[in-house]
């Protein structure tokens, strides 16, 4: 075991984001503690999916896309010029709104990953990992008598528990999470909201949501962001009943 | 309520109308298709004579000269006026030769010296001013010249191009660079018919009227189409597939690779094989680098002067010799039946190819 002594996995410093002359984030600082749910809330438009996105740059081919100020991964910059994309992506993992699953079987679809990364040589080995991550995203028991199935059949949220899968079968140290639920019906919310918890054992889990309810249920701490600017950040009982900025007092209880 | 009662009209209006419409294509393509097959098909078929010492000398020489032609082998061939009477085409009797012509004939018939049989020179055999032994030899071989040559070309070039300016290049370049292609897509092939005379022919000194030079041509009619529309095919991919793709630590390669390639695959077929359809039945720009000489050999090679099914065609429909409109007609059908085919085949791979949603 590495001795961590520093209990933040990703610390964004003064980040500004711009797209062409509009400025989509102005002067961030937030921190991310390992193995702890961070919430990230605020309104449609307020910054917060492109600030999540630029966690593992998948921005950089947005057009006039530009970054000021750095963000710190193990205490490294990410948008160093010598940053590996790809070893910065198999660490950090991401799982979208909107559940996609690659055109192959739910096998292959999990195995992707290791298959992209050359992780594993023998296909016992694979078949391991594979059931491993499927059973750590409780799909394993819907799926295990048809994991030669087009994944596509799936239902939206096992698709999205499947994207999960997928993401920790190449056991990144955090997880990206984009409004997961957002296309989803209460139970499979549910459902995903208890994976949520279990894997936050093993990763860091950053979570973008619209849902407060959410936020309070999953995530220690919750950061605030409106109009691309991060009004508030704190433990999540704490910014929940007692929030100390006025802005975010009228957001979370729903009066804009 | 009346505002309702209009509007539904209307919807009714435009329906019968495009109906209608559609009728009347169907109606002009079954009459193109029918008369040219009525006037087509029997070029499929020749008079073959089986005559032996015996029988021959039972014609005198006058008669012999009316009925037969001998070539330099010895080998005997029946005359047009014979070949178009035994095959039906000839059905007007005015004069008394031809009144003579159809008692030699019934003569003939009598012997059982005369039958019909498949006509496979036509398909082998190549240009010749005798309508009888004329095929489309040379000109198949041509246009299958032509198309391997702009196979090799546009398929690899075309999707390449594609793919590089869709998914690499910056906006502010695409601004510039796709109406620039979107227009050469418009050029009239008579003008790249042009191009390829002077820079082919005139600059790099390729030989005249060869399949290389009509294959380079045509690739380059072909390909801003394939580009715009492996462009177009590459827009329809969703881009949450390339995100989750990217998003596992995959490449850009990779990503177009592994499954944005693979969702667009079906349009670029598609426009694949379409291209290869025009490059078929392309003729302007084939007369511009030469392509109209009369071939009497297939070519060995692409840089031998051939020619092709659509050129050929051109030049049978010039020709004076009334035997020569059942060949145009034949080449014609020939030429329909191949695009048949290519169409055929983008239906086959459209329907292996259920994209996956």
């Amino acid at each position: 075991m590495r001795v961590k002594e520093d209990p933040f996995i990703i610390c964004a410093k003064d980040v500004s984001v711009f797209i062409g002359k509009s400025q989509l984030i102005q002067n961030v600082h937030l921190s991310f503690l390992k193995n702890k749910v961070t919430a990230l809330i605020g309104a449609s438009g307020s910054g917060k999916s492109t600030f999540l996105r630029c966690l593992n740059r998948l921005n950089d081919d947005v057009d006039d896309f530009k970054l000021e100020g750095e963000i710190l991964f193990h205490e490294k910059n990410i948008y160093d010029n010598q940053t590996d994309l790809v070893s910065l992506r198999t660490k950090i993992g991401m799982v979208f709104q909107k559940p996609t699953a690659f055109p192959k079987s739910i096998y292959e679809n999990v195995a992707y990953g290791l298959r992209l990364h050359n992780l594993t040589k023998s296909g016992k080995e694979c078949d391991e990992i594979v059931e491993n991550a499927l059973m750590r995203a409780s799909l394993w028991e819907e799926v295990k008598d048809r994991l030669d199935d087009e994944a596509y059949r799936l239902s939206g949220g096992q698709l999205q528990r499947l994207a999960i899968a997928r993401s920790i079968a190449i056991e990144p140290e955090v997880i990206l999470m984009d409004e997961p639920c957002s296309a989803l019906d209460p139970i499979a919310t549910a459902r995903i909201e208890e994976l949520i918890d279990d894997l936050k054992q093993k990763f860091t889990i950053i979570l973008v949501t619209h849902s407060m309810q959410q936020a309070a249920r999953v995530s220690e701490r919750t950061a605030f962001f409106n109009k691309g600017i991060l009004i508030e950040e704190g433990a999540s009982n704490e910014f929940f009943t007692n929030p100390q900025n006025e802005l975010t007092q009228r957001y979370i209880t729903g009066r804009g | 309520m009346d505002n309702i009662k209009k509007r539904n009209l209307k919807n009714t209006f435009f329906k019968i109308f495009s109906f209608l419409f559609l009728i009347k294509i169907t109606f002009l393509v079954l009459i193109l298709v029918g008369s040219v097959f009525l006037s087509g098909y029997s070029a499929f078929f020749k008079t073959t004579l089986n005559l032996d010492e015996k029988s021959l000398n039972l014609f005198s020489q006058e008669e012999k000269d009316l009925l037969f032609i001998q070539d330099e082998a010895g080998d005997l061939f029946p005359t047009d006026e014979l070949d178009l009477i035994h095959r039906g085409t000839f059905k007007k009797i005015k004069k008394d030769e031809d009144q003579k012509l159809q008692d030699l004939y019934q003569k003939l018939k009598e012997l059982k010296a005369i039958k019909t049989s498949f006509n496979l020179d036509f398909l082998i055999h190549s240009d010749s001013m005798n309508p009888y032994k004329a095929g489309l030899g040379a000109a198949i071989i041509g246009t299958l010249y032509i198309l391997c040559i702009v196979i090799v070309i546009t398929v690899p070039f075309g999707i390449a191009a594609g793919i590089y300016c869709q998914e690499f290049l910056s906006t502010r370049l695409k601004k510039w660079i796709e109406p620039l292609i979107l227009n050469m897509a418009a050029i009239p092939s008579i003008i790249y018919g042009l191009i390829g005379l002077v820079v082919f022919i005139q600059f790099f000194h390729l030989p005249r009227s060869s399949g290389l030079v009509g294959g380079l041509v045509l690739s380059f009619l072909v390909l801003p189409q394939m580009i715009v529309i492996t462009q177009e095919a590459l827009k329809s991919v969703p881009q949450t597939l390339k995100d989750a793709t990217l998003a596992m630590g995959a490449t850009k390669i990779q990503t177009i690779w592994q499954h944005v390639l693979p969702w667009a695959m079906r349009p670029i077929l598609t426009s694949v094989v379409l291209s290869f359809a025009r490059v078929i039945g392309e003729t302007a720009p084939l007369l511009m680098i030469g392509m109209v000489a009369f071939i009497a050999s297939p070519a060995s090679s692409p840089l031998e002067p051939t020619s092709t099914l659509p050129v050929q065609i051109f030049l049978w429909s010039r020709n004076p010799d009334p035997a020569f409109v059942e060949k145009t007609s034949g080449a014609i059908l020939i030429l329909m039946l191949l695009l048949i085919l290519v169409n055929a085949i983008v239906a086959f791979l459209r329907h292996k190819m259920k994209r996956v949603q």
